[in-house]
């Protein structure tokens, strides 16, 4: 579907009112997408599967305040940030993180390392190597540096896109993803 | 030209750069290697978290939509729950006020005196205040037993 497609099939869907038919639509379409967001803010499997749920949830419920003036897709991802956001201020999750003494990093590599597509036994070596310290540079970058590096690279929004999501101007997100080149620029020099 | 900066190479892996970054990057050694060592990384970094956050098979939203009258009977229910045990805890805790309140137990209102010689009188007894029906069965029984056993033998005697 094209944006203008969208946007059209958005506008009759505001003036109609969306069924939960059209809604089931809407779901299937940005269901991965918005999983995959949750889970980059969160990198958890449940606590991203739960917010997707609850993401839509709250855009069908918030479905009559939706006047098409952004994409669903712009809106479903601001409601999924924020949602991001309030579980990640949930004190009692930085409770039970604390207790049960869970390091953030290992737990993030041991969930990647899974997935390493390098071939070679060497070369996955190396690109382990290259990942671990890539996903600390990225740990190291503010939250909303993180969700505009995520948001640029791995779902490849433009940076009105997301400038519009996350309700900030494109001067700042140009400069958060500044921020995390010279981050990843920083690991190669420090290399060499 | 000096060497890029962080935003000419953000340009540039986003596919937005300009001529001028293309030509300083097809001459200086120092930044394609620089510009080409940032884009493994990100293509590694995306690559592995696109795979990794693919999506399980989710319900569809119908199915779980349907769940919130659910929630929200189960929210009923556990506000009544909290109704009826506050309820309860009110009644337990103003019932028993009442009751110490309208009828209060003798042994309150008794003097230290009365409580001494209560016991005293209790101590003198044969048998205690307690076992006083008892005593009094066992006496009769004994009474009777006496009797009949004054009648046999009068009985006896008459017969010889």
């Amino acid at each position: 579907m094209t944006g203008m497609e969208e946007i059209l099939t958005i506008s009759s869907m505001s003036e109609l009112g969306w069924s939960a038919a059209e809604f089931d639509d809407i779901v299937r379409t940005h269901q991965a997408r918005i999983y995959r967001i949750l889970w980059c803010e969160l990198r958890n499997d449940e606590a991203a599967a739960t917010l997707t749920q609850d993401c839509f949830l709250k855009a069908y419920r918030a479905r009559a305040t939706f006047r098409g003036e952004a994409s669903v897709s712009t809106w479903l991802i601001r409601i999924a940030v924020n949602l991001a956001r309030d579980y990640q201020r949930n004190r009692r999750q930085g409770f039970w993180r604390r207790l049960l003494g869970l390091n953030a990093e290992e737990a993030e590599l041991a969930c990647l390392q899974a997935v390493d597509p390098t071939p070679a036994a060497d070369r996955a070596l190396v690109a382990r190597e290259q990942l671990r310290q890539t996903l600390q540079a990225v740990r190291k970058l503010s939250p909303q540096q993180q969700t505009v590096f995520h948001l640029r690279f791995i779902e490849e929004l433009s940076i009105e896109e997301i400038a519009t999501a996350l309700r900030v101007d494109p001067s700042t997100v140009k400069s958060h993803l500044s921020r995390a080149v010279h981050a990843l620029r920083q690991l190669r020099e420090q290399q060499s | 030209m000096n060497h890029l900066t962080d935003e000419q190479l953000l340009d540039w892996l986003s596919g937005a750069a300009t001529a001028r970054v293309d030509e300083h990057l097809a001459a200086c050694p120092a930044c394609r290697v620089a510009a080409d060592a940032v884009s493994e990384r990100l293509s590694h970094y995306t690559l592995a978290i696109r795979q990794r956050s693919a999506a399980p098979k989710l319900r569809s939203f119908s199915s779980y939509r349907r769940r919130w009258p659910h929630r929200l009977s189960w929210a009923a229910g556990s506000a009544l729950v909290v109704v009826l045990v506050a309820q309860t805890g009110w009644l337990s805790w103003t019932r028993p006020q009442k009751t110490s309140v309208a009828a209060p137990t003798p042994t309150i209102n008794m003097s230290d005196d009365e409580l001494l010689e209560a016991v005293h009188s209790d101590l003198s007894r044969d048998v205690p205040q307690a076992l006083a029906p008892v005593g009094a069965i066992t006496e009769e029984r004994n009474r009777l037993t006496t009797a009949s056993s004054h009648l046999r033998a009068k009985s006896q005697g008459e017969m010889e």
